[in-house]
C-alpha cells in the first residue's frame, strides 16, 4: 500500500486519466486548511486514485483531471470523529446476539439460567475448567468476537453525517464490556469494504455493566468480567506457549474460546485499547486496569479528562473528549460512565467545566481529538468546538482535534486527518473556515476521491445537520 | 455578551465547587506522614486509660511520646490542646461510603470476584464529611445481597489524596458474607439460587467445596510442573480465589448477620472448613450467643441503638454490645451510613447509657475494637508509642451532648480544621451573597445546552 503511494506520488506530474482509473481531480484557486501545515490561499488539491497527490499554489493540474473551481471556497480535511457508530445496525438488530439492548429479555433470561445453575453446577464446572461456569459471556457484555468490519451495513443514513463535514471514524457497536474489534472507516458506501480504513483498529472496552440483566449488575462486577475475560485470554496464551513446547501433542489443543483468542492481539500490542470513560473516576479506573494488563489506553469521552491530566500523562494515554461536554444527565448517568441524578445546577457547571477540558488539555501538551459520542442530533461538531474554543482552545488546536490529532489516536495518522500528499482524500470544500467564521455552507463533499455534492438541506453550520446517527443515546 | 457573562459566572461557580475539593498543590504536603506536636490534652488512649494534662510527639506519622512533661521539638508544629481531649482516630467498622456504580454485585449469589478497591471514589464528599466527625478509617464493604460478596477495602480518610494512597498499608483482604433475609429475598428479583434461609448455608458449604476441589486442581498442577510435566495450568478463577484465601487464612471473613441461629450456622461452617470469622456485621442477637463467639473469638460490629426496623431484626437489644463485653468479646458500634459516620462518638456514648460500661470501653467500640477485626489493631486504633499518628481532637468530653470535633489527623497531617472549614463556609456564603441576584436574573442559565445565545 505505501509503495503504491509513493509510486502514485513519484507520477504526480504525469497523473491524469489513464493513470487514475478511480478518478482524477482538482480543485483549484481554494483556501485550504491543511491542519499538518499552514494555511493556504489560492491553492491547488490534486486527488488521483482517492489519494491526495499535490497540495499547492504551484500544484499542476493534470490533465483529464475534474476540475472543480473553488475560487473563493475553504477546504478542509474531513473531520475524523474518534468513535461513532456509523454504518453499524440500529442497537435492537444486533438483539440476536446475548440479547443485546435486550434490557431483561432474552439476555436476561439467559443469565438467570446460567445463575440458577450456577451453584449446583459449581463443583462439576469446576472439573470442567469451563470458563462459563458463572459468567454467560454474551449476556455480561463480553462481545470480543464481534467485528466491526463484518457488522457493517451501508447505506444507512450517512449522507446527513457526510453534508455534517465528518468524513471518517473509529466504530464498534456502543454496548457491552468488551464492545468488539472496532474499525476505522470512510463514511460512504454502499459497499461496507470500500469503508474500511481498518478493519483490525483495536478493542472498545467499557468498564460499566452491559445492562442486559443479570451479571455484571455493577460497576465492580463490570471489572471483575473485564479482569476474569483478560486472565482468560492469558491463559489461552500460557496454553498457546505449553503446547508448541510440547511439539504439538501429547496435550488437548487449547482452547480456542472466540472471545478470548480475539484478545490475543490486544494483549500482545499489536491492537489498540480503547476505554469508555468519561468522568474522573471512570478515567482513573480505566488507567489503573488498562495498567494491570500492561495495555496503553486511549480514553474515549473525557469528559472529565482535566482533571486527570497528570495520569492521563503518566500513562501515556490517548484522549479522545466527547463534544457533548455532558457528564450529567439522568437515568444511568451521561455516556460513557456519567454521574447520574445531577441537578440542572450541577449539570450546568459539569458542562461549563467539561468545555474546559479540550483547553486545559492542549495547554498540558497532550494531543487529544474528539468523537461526538454523546452528542445529540441538533448538536454540530463545529458548533460544540466553538464552545471549548470559548473556553480558551485556539482554532488550529480546534482543528487537529477535530481531524489529524483524532486520525493519530485510531491509528489512522498517516492516513487520515490532514490535507498533504498521500493522504486519503476525504476533502470537504465549504463556503468558509467553519470555525473562523459565522455561516458557513458546505459544497462539495470528497470521500476517499469519490467526489459526492451536498445535500440541499440541512447543510449550514450551526444548524441541524449532524444527524442520522446509529446507536446514539446509549 | 449576555452569553459570555453566563460563562464567567458558570465557570466562577466550578471554580468555587471546585475548592471543596483539594488541589493537587493544596493535597500534596499531605501526602508524606508528618511530625506533629499536641500540647496539654486530655488524652482518651483507648488502651490505658485517660490521660490529664498529657502531650503527644508525633514523629513521621507514629507516635513517638505521651507524656505529662514532653516538650515540642524545634521545628514541629503545635497544637495547643488545652481543654480539649484527644481520642484515636475513628474506625467505622462498617461502611458503603464512596463506592461508585453500585454497592451490590447482587447478580449471582457468590460474587467474590466484585472488588471494592476497583470502584472507591475518593472524591465523595461524604468522606470529607465524615472526618468532621472525627473518622480517620473506614471500613468500606459490599452490600449484603450476597451469601458471599466481594472483597472489601480498609480506607484512610487522606481527603485530596489519590486511592492508592488512602488504601490502609498492609491491612488484610476481607470480604463480605451476608445472611439471612437479604441474600435470600435478593434472590427474588435476581431469579437466583437460594430462595430460602437455609439454602443460604447451603450456598455457602458448596462455594466452600468448590474452592477446595479448585485449590486442588492448582495444588495437583504446581507439584505436575514442579516434576516437568507439560500439563495447562487450572483457569484463574476470580470468583474463587479470595474462598481459598479465606481457607489459608489470608482473608478475613465479615459476616451480615442478625438471629442468632444463622450465625451458628456460619460458625459450624467454620469449623467444618477450618476457616476464622473475623466478624460478625449488625449481629443484633449475638448477645444471645457470646459464650460461641467468646470460643471462637469473633467479634461483632452492631448498631448502638438501632432495631426493629424488619423482623429479623426485632429481637436486637440496646444492652448487645455492653452484654458481649462482659462476656470477653470484641464489640465495634458501627454506622453502615453516609451520615451516621459522622457522628459515631455519640452512638459509643449510648453504649454508656444504656449498658453502663466504662468510657474506655464505650471508645474502643469505634476505635481500637473495629481495628481489631480489620486486623489492624498492631498499628492503629489506640494511643500508644508506635501507633499511627492518627487523632480526632475535640472540644470537650467527646461523649457529653456538646461534642464537636474541632481538628481529626491522620498520620500526623490534619486532614480536617473545623476553624478552616467555617473561614471556607464564609466565603461561599459570600460568593453567593455577590453573584445570586446575577444568577436570578436568568443571565447564568446554560440549562439549554449551552451555546444557544
Amino acid at each position: 500500500m505505501r509503495t503504491e503511494i509513493a509510486g502514485i506520488i513519484a507520477g504526480l506530474a504525469i497523473c491524469a486519466g489513464a493513470q487514475c482509473p478511480r478518478g482524477s481531480y482538482a480543485f483549484t484557486h481554494a483556501n485550504v486548511i491543511t491542519v499538518s501545515g499552514s494555511r493556504l490561499s489560492g491553492a491547488n488539491v490534486v486527488v488521483c486514485d482517492g489519494v491526495i497527490t499535490a497540495v499547492g499554489a504551484d500544484a499542476a493540474v493534470p490533465s483529464g483531471a475534474q476540475v472543480v473551481d473553488a475560487s473563493g471556497m475553504t477546504i478542509y480535511p474531513g473531520v475524523v470523529d474518534g468513535f461513532s457508530q456509523y454504518g453499524l445496525p440500529a442497537p435492537a438488530a444486533n438483539a440476536g446476539r446475548g440479547g443485546a439492548g435486550g434490557g431483561r429479555g432474552a439476555g436476561g433470561a439467559q443469565a438467570i439460567a446460567a445463575q440458577n445453575a450456577e451453584i449446583a453446577g459449581t463443583l462439576d464446572g469446576i472439573a470442567a475448567n469451563d470458563p462459563r461456569r458463572y459468567i454467560d459471556p454474551e449476556a455480561a457484555g463480553v462481545e470480543s468476537d464481534r467485528m466491526t468490519a463484518e457488522l457493517l451495513d451501508p447505506p444507512s443514513t450517512l449522507s446527513a453525517v457526510r453534508d455534517s463535514g465528518i468524513l471518517a471514524s473509529l466504530v464498534a457497536p456502543a454496548d457491552g464490556i468488551f464492545k468488539g474489534e472496532a474499525a476505522v472507516v470512510n463514511l460512504m458506501g454502499p459497499d461496507a469494504a470500500a469503508m474500511l480504513v481498518n478493519p483490525h483498529a483495536g478493542e472498545v472496552m467499557e468498564l460499566a455493566p452491559a445492562g442486559r440483566g443479570g451479571y455484571p449488575s455493577s460497576t465492580m462486577g463490570a471489572v471483575a468480567v473485564y479482569r476474569q475475560t483478560l486472565l482468560d485470554a492469558e491463559r489461552l496464551r500460557t496454553e498457546i506457549g505449553i503446547y508448541a513446547k510440547a511439539g504439538e501433542k501429547g496435550l488437548p489443543p487449547p482452547n480456542y474460546d472466540p472471545k478470548t483468542m480475539t484478545l490475543l492481539p490486544l494483549l500482545a500490542h499489536q491492537q489498540a485499547a480503547y476505554f469508555v470513560a468519561s468522568d474522573w473516576d471512570s478515567i482513573l479506573r480505566a488507567l489503573a486496569l488498562a495498567k494491570e494488563f500492561d495495555l496503553v489506553p486511549t480514553i474515549i469521552g473525557a469528559t472529565e479528562a482535566q482533571k486527570a491530566i497528570p495520569q492521563l500523562q503518566a500513562a501515556h494515554a490517548g484522549v479522545l473528549v466527547s463534544l457533548a461536554f455532558a457528564p450529567g444527565g439522568g437515568g444511568r448517568g451521561g455516556f460513557g460512565g456519567g454521574r447520574g441524578g445531577a441537578s440542572p445546577e450541577m449539570a450546568a457547571e459539569q458542562r461549563a467545566a467539561a468545555e474546559t477540558a479540550p483547553a486545559e488539555l492542549a495547554k498540558a501538551g497532550i494531543a487529544f481529538g474528539f468523537t461526538t459520542q454523546g452528542m445529540n442530533a441538533n448538536q454540530n461538531v463545529f458548533a460544540q468546538a466553538k464552545l471549548a474554543m470559548g473556553k480558551g482552545l485556539s482554532e488550529a488546536d480546534a482543528w487537529k482535534a477535530l481531524t489529524l490529532n483524532t486520525a493519530q489516536a485510531i491509528g489512522a495518522g498517516s492516513q487520515l486527518g490532514s490535507i498533504e500528499p498521500g493522504k486519503i482524500a476525504d476533502l470537504v470544500v465549504a463556503s468558509g473556515d467553519p470555525l473562523g467564521e459565522e455561516t458557513v455552507t458546505n459544497k462539495w463533499i470528497m470521500v476517499a476521491g469519490k467526489l459526492l455534492p451536498v445535500h440541499p438541506a440541512p447543510a449550514a453550520n450551526g444548524g441541524r445537520g449532524r444527524g442520522g446517527r446509529n446507536g446514539e443515546g446509549q | 455578551m449576555k452569553f459570555n457573562l453566563a460563562i464567567v459566572l458558570v465557570a466562577l461557580a466550578a471554580g468555587l465547587a471546585a475548592q471543596a475539593y483539594p488541589t493537587p498543590a493544596q493535597a500534596a504536603p499531605l501526602a508524606a506522614p508528618g511530625d506533629l506536636f499536641i500540647r496539654n490534652a486530655t488524652v482518651m488512649t483507648a488502651s490505658h486509660g485517660t490521660l490529664e494534662r498529657t502531650s503527644i510527639l508525633v514523629r513521621a506519622g507514629k507516635i513517638a511520646a505521651i507524656g505529662a512533661n514532653l516538650d515540642a521539638p524545634a521545628g514541629v508544629a503545635v497544637i495547643d490542646g488545652t481543654g480539649k481531649y484527644v481520642i484515636p482516630g475513628i474506625i467505622d467498622e462498617h461502611s458503603h461510603t464512596a463506592i461508585d456504580g453500585g454497592v451490590n454485585e447482587g447478580a449471582p449469589s457468590i460474587s467474590a470476584m466484585a472488588h471494592i478497591k476497583d470502584v472507591i471514589n475518593p472524591h465523595d464528599i461524604n468522606l470529607y464529611r465524615q472526618l468532621a466527625g472525627g473518622v480517620t478509617i473506614i471500613h468500606q464493604l459490599h452490600g449484603s445481597a450476597n451469601e458471599i460478596g466481594g472483597e472489601d477495602a480498609v480506607l484512610r480518610l487522606k481527603w485530596g489524596l489519590p486511592v492508592d494512597e488512602m488504601l490502609y498499608p498492609g491491612a488484610p483482604q476481607g470480604i463480605k458474607f451476608a445472611l439471612g433475609e437479604n441474600p435470600k429475598q435478593t434472590a427474588n428479583p435476581h431469579g437466583r439460587y437460594p430462595a430460602t434461609r437455609q439454602g443460604v448455608n447451603d450456598a455457602i458449604r458448596t462455594a466452600f467445596m468448590a474452592a477446595q476441589v479448585y485449590k486442588k486442581q492448582w495444588d495437583d498442577y504446581r507439584a505436575a510442573a514442579a516434576r516437568g510435566e507439560a500439563v495447562y495450568p487450572p483457569r484463574t478463577d476470580l470468583n474463587l480465589e479470595p474462598i481459598v484465601g479465606i481457607l489459608e487464612g489470608k482473608v478475613l471473613v465479615h459476616a451480615h448477620s442478625y438471629e442468632s441461629q444463622e450465625m451458628q450456622a456460619l460458625i459450624d461452617d467454620s469449623d467444618e472448613f477450618h476457616f476464622h470469622i473475623a466478624s460478625l456485621e449488625h449481629c443484633l442477637e449475638a448477645y444471645k450467643i457470646a459464650n460461641e463467639l467468646k470460643s471462637h473469638n469473633i467479634g461483632c460490629s452492631t448498631f448502638a441503638d438501632d432495631w426493629s426496623y424488619k423482623m429479623e431484626a426485632v429481637d436486637g437489644i440496646a444492652y448487645n454490645a455492653a452484654l458481649l463485653e462482659q462476656k470477653g468479646v470484641r464489640a465495634a458500634i458501627n454506622s453502615d451510613s453516609d451520615e451516621r459516620a459522622r457522628r459515631l462518638y455519640q452512638d459509643a456514648a449510648k453504649v454508656i447509657h444504656y449498658g453502663n460500661v466504662s468510657e474506655e470501653t464505650a471508645l474502643q467500640t469505634i476505635t481500637l475494637n473495629p481495628a481489631w477485626m480489620l486486623g489492624i489493631d498492631k498499628t492503629v486504633g489506640s494511643i500508644d508509642v508506635g501507633k499511627d499518628g492518627d487523632f480526632a481532637i475535640f472540644n470537650g468530653d467527646p461523649f457529653g451532648p456538646s461534642a464537636l470535633v474541632e481538628k481529626t489527623i491522620i498520620d500526623g497531617r490534619v486532614f480536617f480544621d473545623r476553624a478552616q472549614d467555617l473561614a471556607h463556609r464564609k466565603s461561599v456564603a459570600e460568593y453567593e451573597r455577590l453573584f445570586q441576584p446575577l444568577l436570578s436574573l436568568g443571565l447564568a442559565d446554560d440549562s439549554d445546552g449551552g451555546g444557544n445565545q
